[in-house]
């Protein structure tokens, strides 16, 4: 999801913010936070895992580790997704996206880009656009929210965040009838409250319990975290073959190869099992093993050309995806739509998977490879349209059943 | 989307992100980037003279390769210089013996304590500026290069004559 890599940020602050909220060993958004008990560095839980597995310290102070004293950090979750969630509009208001640096060329398009920025800077929070939206209309709350809507469609940055306002409209609509008052969201359960009660709020909220880390999916909130049990390491080297194959089998794995691959093989599904456990909402085992025989696949064909494919598909990363967005928004709402019913219909028949293989453009005799860059591709254009629904179930996940 | 890459392509992402980084907003004197868009395990660096003022290096601008391996950033790349350089820390061949690109592990001068090596959270940008600052510190207890470690210690106008002659190598000038 590097979708908000590609520029920099005008000011320091933003910039260090930036950096914060970044693992220290992949550089990008904090995924399943997790953090030492003893040093209290955090990193993405697969991150970690996989660099103490290979060297049992903190990679940030060398402070010798345990694995099982990871604990999760799911703040810094919330914190590097609501700040992901929140960059589109900061780059706006500090005159920072890649669209308006294009169209900055003399000092007098540099002006016209500031005056937006002293009208908005009064708002405490990204939402002003919504809080603060025409302060008298009266009070029919649907239909101002409707406007507001409609108003935020047509600011470029808001496909994203559309459906997380939404479902917050009316709570904030109610909340901001005294328009004179300055509004903000709590972070924790993403609520919008004056700012007069926003601070005893955040209190309560945080007593509460551990935060339901999705932004304000009211669905998800009511479903309880589920916590898969934790893999517990492995002494390989007193294991048998068959005990290493029993293993494997026991969470549904391929049992063949030489005992290499099979130690390597349930190392990296551990690993992969684990890291899941991590997630604000974890995936359910089978899930994680289709993920992971779909990794391994992809890994076996890494070698070849799999590996040249790969930079053509994460190449689109690093260009800007705001403006990559908003230029192909047409073929991206048509794509999120085919893969909507194509999952419909694999669920119901799962026979069909085999033509819709075959439907991929570019199908040629490498097919499994193919599939795997396409749903690549598929995978990070729902991430970026459904971003703020982290429970969303991605269809393109499923044409990998095999 | 999370975890959906296998270890070669958290390598990419990382080296792409570092990539990125280092294109956007480049440390001065240096300069960093795969050497084809088809393999993003293989760099060339550049290290400009502005970062050797005061130093006989001054003046020079040196390229060299840097090779990741398939696991980076779990293990560190390897990073040898192109243009020929005289220096206590770089073997002859231009492979640079730096304790940052060391793995834990193997340690072949048994005299670096952990702090200083590889570590997945440093960078080839962390790696660039050590290497900086060792050109213009040799370390003469790790010595690469005997010849130029002796030379280092006893006649240190003569190293100086030695690196002047690399700068202007590096530069074509001779």
């Amino acid at each position: 999801m590097a979708s908000e890599d590609g520029v920099q940020w005008r000011d320091s602050n933003l910039t260090e913010l930036d950096q914060r909220l970044r693992c220290p060993i992949c550089k990008e958004f904090f995924k399943a936070a997790v953090m030492f008990t003893e040093c209290a560095h955090s990193f993405c839980s697969l991150c970690i895992r996989r660099s103490i597995s290979a060297e049992g310290v903190c990679p940030v102070c060398r402070h010798a580790v345990l694995e099982s004293n990871l604990v999760r950090n799911s703040i810094l979750d919330d914190l590097a997704a609501s700040f992901s969630r929140a960059a589109p509009h900061l780059r706006e208001l500090t005159g920072n996206s890649a669209l308006l640096d294009s169209s900055i060329d003399g000092p007098h398009s540099a002006v016209s880009q500031i005056t937006p920025i002293a009208r908005r800077t009064r708002s405490t929070t990204y939402d002003s656009d919504f809080c603060y939206d025409q302060p008298s209309t009266g009070r029919s709350g649907s239909r101002r929210s409707l406007a507001r809507i409609k108003h935020l469609d047509d600011h470029p940055f808001a496909r994203r965040s559309l459906p997380r306002r939404s479902a917050t409209s009316t709570t904030s609509s109610r909340s901001s009838t005294k328009q004179t008052e300055e509004t903000g969201e709590c972070p924790v359960c993403n609520q919008t409250y004056s700012m007069s009660r926003l601070a005893a709020h955040v209190n309560r909220c945080l007593e509460a319990g551990p935060p339901p880390s999705s932004p304000a999916s009211s669905k998800s909130q009511v479903v309880p975290r589920y916590v898969p049990p934790k893999l517990s390491k492995c002494v390989y080297s007193v294991m048998k073959d068959k005990q290493l194959r029993a293993l494997l089998e026991q969470h549904g794995l391929p049992t063949h190869g030489d005992r290499a691959t099979l130690i390597r093989r349930h190392k990296e599904f551990a690993l992969l099992y684990n890291a899941n456990a991590d997630l604000p909402y974890p995936k359910r085992p089978a899930e994680v093993v289709r993920q992971f025989l779909r990794e391994e696949r992809q890994h076996m064909a890494g070698s070849g050309n799999g590996s040249t494919a790969r930079v053509q598909t994460t190449k689109l990363e690093a260009e800007d995806i705001q403006s990559h967005e908003i230029r192909y928004a047409e073929q991206f709402t048509e794509l999120i739509e085919q893969a909507r019913s194509t999952y419909a219909k694999c669920k119901t028949t799962p026979t069909t998977m085999t033509t819709t293989t075959t439907q991929q453009p570019e199908g040629n005799d490498n097919n499994s490879n193919d599939n795997d860059n396409a749903d690549e591709a598929m995978d990070d254009v729902m991430w970026s349209a459904v971003f703020s629904d982290p429970a969303y179930d991605y269809p393109s996940q499923d044409p990998n059943i095999a | 989307m999370y975890g959906r890459s296998g270890n070669s392509s958290t390598a990419l992402k990382r080296l792409m992100t570092e990539y990125r980084e280092l294109t956007v907003n480049p440390p001065e004197g240096i300069c960093a980037g795969p050497i084809s868009e088809d393999n993003f395990f293989e760099w060339e660096a550049l290290i400009a003279y502005h970062c050797f003022l005061d130093t006989p290096f001054e003046g020079g601008v040196f390229s060299a390769i840097l090779k990741f391996p398939r696991d980076y950033p779990l293990s560190p790349p390897t990073m040898t210089f192109t243009s020929s350089i005289f220096h206590p820390n770089v073997y002859p061949n231009g492979e640079v013996c730096i304790s940052i690109l060391h793995a834990p592990g193997d340690d072949p001068h048994m005299y670096e304590s952990a702090s200083e090596r590889w570590s997945p959270v440093q960078s080839v940008e962390k790696i660039l500026l050590s290497v900086i600052s060792m050109l213009a510190e040799p370390n003469d207890e790790s010595g690469a290069n005997i010849d130029a470690c002796k030379i280092w210690r006893t006649d240190r106008e003569q190293f100086n004559e030695r690196v002047r002659e690399c700068v202007k190598q590096s530069l074509a000038i001779e």
